[in-house]
């Protein structure tokens, strides 16, 4: 052998850049959800095919709507261009063709939205049943899922580095619009809640003009503001159908899975009762937590928690007597008796907050909740996930959220579940990151699909949230050594905090816990 | 030979930034920069000296300072469009090297532990980091890598395990990950700063009391690459390879390496890793060598407080032109009790064992304690 083989070297060298080179030029593996090379690919379904058979060109139009600048309450920060003009930035022409071939178990069309001068924001191969709920529970547990499936709101977003959409700007639009256009970084495309069906399509731009001065705010503001945001609605019978092709074998006896009455389809799912058997494996072993603090009885301060609050609070979407008084409020003094019922401005119509039809809430209940339990879910990956539920002696219902991993609750965030089956975040990227102990809802494995439920105490019945005026928990870690949890309960609409709870883990389980982070997380 | 060489590339990573559907920004900034102060005691019986002493081997008695700052910017900015700066991460610490019963050994040495810039990557699994940092080959992640007392394969081959250098992960499919570093081949591997006031007469020939680094860069790189699957997988496994110009002197050689590893994780209870891998040393002014190396580790979580843990590195040389096999190994046991998230003590029994050293074991008491966050 010799010494020196230099030149061997330096090609080995050259030759290793080249590969890094390579790998930045051209980007690295991500997951495509559309992804065709690697799927079998098959021509469209005949029953969904003939509702686009019925258009010119087998081209779906749908007319949308748009708000006017004299609505105030899209609850975030607006563009300087967001609903200024009758026409531009209006996406009021909604198109829907599909795609002669597709994946199996998809259905892929190519969507564009037009606005009334010519501007156009096209997302190609666009699968519909990402934004179909999955029903997921069995038997009777499927009238509450469907109740919530459809009152949830949740979505997919479609990035602009990713070339996820397009935008093709109109000869007939200004200079200034067309400019504005260049900031859109965002496009989403949610299933909205209030009825089956409704859509929306919203564009997200990028201001960074004040950005460094918000970096030493303390509060997280961003960068993102809303450009435009339309409604509009699915054919009932074509949305229908949609739901039957991801769901064939739904059963809801009595229900149209697209046009059911709420009040109806809620009281018949409060007479189920929730088998938690049946939506996790079996419990192995609970653990023994030390309550550190119920936030109504140690009369904490109520903060709002992420910038969704905040903004709707700002934008006034809280509707008490004094409005103002939120920032004087404690997880105590807002559950008084004499307070109550808080009024929160309901959502209603196309999608829109309307402070004039307020709805109220009785939330004096949420004292009784005084008592947060963990447990193990018996799983033969891992001893971390978890079933946590909050109740109390006296509590009428209790709330129960399954498989929660713990390792994935951090301090630096909030990990955020709607009420529901393997409950959807409200944003989710329409190429899903991909699974690692993380989890994308429509990639979830069976054994990890993560519900939270109200129920009755006495009778294990259902219990609808909405009525009671909750929508969300948040779960939070309030220190490094993520030894302790925080549990928030939000109101209706995600508008404010109603309660909190601190829960000390025990050491074997904060162990636990340390040890999969550090074994299996990035 | 040169198709060994062509077999390489180099390579290892850091940080990677998790995209969480489910998790939402608190509207209060949480705090982006963590400072973490701790200790390792390290004290036991040495059968090399007969006596009770600071160990020799494994983690040195210590004092690390950590510093770690996430760039506020691209938490606040939500997201990466196509490459950010992620976190800046250095770890120093103050060592103290010698022996209880002679004052005259007694050296501090300021040691560089890590140092360096973590990028994200709009990609998914995707990231690198420039800097200071431990050489990764193949995956053998560590509950807590300062104070962790295993055999590590490395440094019996390369003589160190932390390099400067630049290193890489992306991945390649749903179920793999490639993985590439290039290193600079040791160029830090002494202390920054070492003190020793307490020198006797004979030892003040040709040193001082403070000794500065001089880093003389001698053309020595190193680079280091996986494929395999990744690091959330129970089964992991992959191939590595290794190829560089490293050492000095006597131990001045190219050296190219492949092998394979496989890491067994049974839930948050117990861990294999097995590491194999072999190669040539071209020496410039002794026999050429075929060397291979051997690492196992295992850890029991008992109740998830107490850790049981066994492992063995070995190393063999076969030189050209000899009849004979040298090698070297350590091995270790440990005992560990979480006290908290910060403190946890440990009974180590280490070996060190071959024909190329002086055998020696020794029983230690470990101590590790911490202040701060990270």
């Amino acid at each position: 052998m010799n010494f020196y083989y230099r030149k061997s070297v330096i090609q080995l060298t050259l030759k290793s850049i080249m590969i890094l080179a390579i790998c930045m030029q051209t980007g690295c593996y991500s997951y495509k959800w559309n992804d065709t090379r690697s799927q079998k690919n098959t021509s469209s379904p005949e029953i969904i095919r003939s509702f686009f058979d019925q258009f010119p060109d087998k081209i779906m139009r749908i007319k949308a709507i748009s708000p006017s600048d004299s609505y105030r309450y899209d609850a975030w920060e607006k563009d300087e261009v967001f609903a200024k003009d009758s026409l531009a930035i209006h996406f009021d022409i909604v198109e829907l063709k599909l795609k002669d071939m597709m994946p199996e178990g998809t259905i892929m069309v190519d969507f564009t939205f037009q606005d009334g001068k010519g501007n156009k924001v096209m997302v190609p191969d666009f699968d519909l049943l990402r934004l179909v709920p999955s029903f997921d529970a069995q038997g009777e547990h499927c009238y509450p899922e469907l109740l919530m499936e459809e009152f949830n709101r949740y979505g997919v977003s479609l990035r602009k580095e990713f070339d996820e959409f397009k935008i093709v700007k109109g000869k007939s639009s200004s200079d200034k619009y067309k400019e504005a256009l260049d900031r859109v970084h965002r496009a989403s495309i949610t299933n909205g809640c209030l009825s089956a069906g409704k859509w929306e399509f919203n564009l997200n731009s990028e201001d960074f003009s004040d950005f460094s001065k918000r970096l030493h705010s303390a509060v997280n503001y961003n960068q993102s503001k809303i450009f435009a945001h339309t409604w509009f609605l699915l054919d009932t019978s074509f949305y229908q159908n949609l739901v039957k092709f991801k769901n064939p074998d739904l059963d809801v006896k009595g229900f149209d899975v697209a046009g059911f009455d709420y009040n109806k389809l809620s009281k018949k799912s409060e007479e189920v009762i929730i088998d938690f058997n049946t939506l996790r494996n079996p419990i192995k072993k609970i653990w023994n937590t030390k309550m550190l603090e119920v936030g109504h009885q140690s009369e904490r301060q109520i903060e709002l928690l992420d910038m969704e609050e905040h903004y709707k609070i700002e934008y006034g979407l809280f509707l008490n007597q004094d409005p103002l008084s939120l920032s004087r409020e404690t997880y105590k003094s807002i559950l008084d008796p004499k307070k109550q019922p808080i009024h929160l401005a309901q959502f209603r119509d196309e999608g829109f907050y309307s402070p004039s039809t307020a709805l109220s809430f009785d939330m004096n209940w949420l004292q009784y909740l005084d008592t947060i339990s963990v447990s193990a879910v018996d799983v033969a990956t891992t001893d971390c996930l978890s079933e946590i539920q909050i109740t109390g002696k006296w509590a009428p219902f209790a709330i129960t959220i399954t498989n929660i991993d713990l390792a994935q609750i951090q301090e630096q965030k909030l990990y955020g579940l709607h009420f529901g089956f393997n409950v959807y975040p409200k944003g989710r990227r329409y190429n899903p990151a991909q699974p690692t102990i993380s989890f994308d809802t429509d990639l979830m494995p069976r054994e990890y699909e993560q519900s939270v439920l109200m129920t009755d105490t006495k009778t294990g019945k259902w219990v609808d949230n909405f009525k009671k005026g909750l929508s969300k928990v948040y779960i939070t870690c309030p220190t490094l050594e993520k030894d302790v949890l925080d549990i928030y309960l939000i109101s209706y609409e995600r508008i404010v905090p109603l309660w909190m709870g601190r829960v000390k883990l025990p050491k074997q389980l904060r162990e636990k816990v340390r040890i999969r982070n550090q074994m299996y997380n990035y | 030979m040169r198709n060994h060489i062509f077999m390489i590339t180099g390579m290892l990573c850091l940080f990677f930034i998790k995209t969480e559907a489910q998790s939402s920004l608190k509207r209060l900034k949480q705090t982006n920069r963590f400072h973490y102060l701790q200790t390792n005691l390290h004290v036991g019986y040495l059968s090399e000296t007969e006596q009770f002493d600071l160990s020799t081997s494994g983690p040195k008695n210590r004092l690390v300072y950590q510093y770690l700052a996430k760039n506020q910017r691209l938490l606040q900015k939500g997201y990466v469009r196509s490459v950010a700066l992620s976190s800046f991460r250095s770890r120093f610490s103050l060592d103290f090297i010698g022996s209880l019963n002679d004052d005259s050994f007694f050296t501090y040495q300021l040691k560089l532990q890590n140092l360096g810039l973590s990028f994200a990557t709009k990609w998914d699994r995707t990231s690198f980091f420039v800097g200071y940092s431990n050489i990764k080959l193949g995956h053998n992640p560590k509950i807590d890598p300062v104070t962790d007392f295993t055999a590590n394969v490395l440094n019996l081959d390369l003589g160190f395990t932390q390099d400067l250098g630049v290193s890489f992960k992306t991945a390649i499919s749903q179920k793999y990950d490639f993985e590439a570093a290039l290193y600079t081949g040791g160029l830090l591997a002494g202390p920054l700063i070492s003190y020793a006031p307490d020198l006797n007469a004979e030892q003040r020939m040709g040193r001082d009391t403070f000794e500065f680094i001089d880093p003389q860069y001698t053309m020595s790189w190193l680079g280091t690459s996986r494929i395999g699957s990744p690091l959330f997988k129970s089964f992991e496994y992959g191939l590595i390879a290794m190829a560089g110009k490293v050492g000095e002197g006597i131990e001045e050689r190219y050296l190219t390496r492949i092998g394979a590893d496989v890491v067994k994780k049974i839930k948050e209870k117990f861990k294999f890793e097995s590491q194999v891998y072999g190669g040539i040393s071209s020496y410039k002014i002794r026999n050429d060598s075929f060397d291979i190396a051997l690492q196992n580790n295992i850890e029991f979580y008992i109740k998830s407080t107490f850790i049981l843990s066994t492992s063995n590195a070995v190393l063999f040389g076969m030189p050209d032109n000899e009849d004979r096999t040298v090698t070297k190994g350590n091995l270790v046991n440990s005992f560990s009790y979480v006290v908290s998230p910060h403190t946890r003590v440990r009974l180590n029994h280490f070996y060190n064992y071959g024909n190329l050293i002086n055998e020696n074991w020794g029983i230690t008491f470990q101590l590790v304690t911490g202040i701060g966050k990270r």
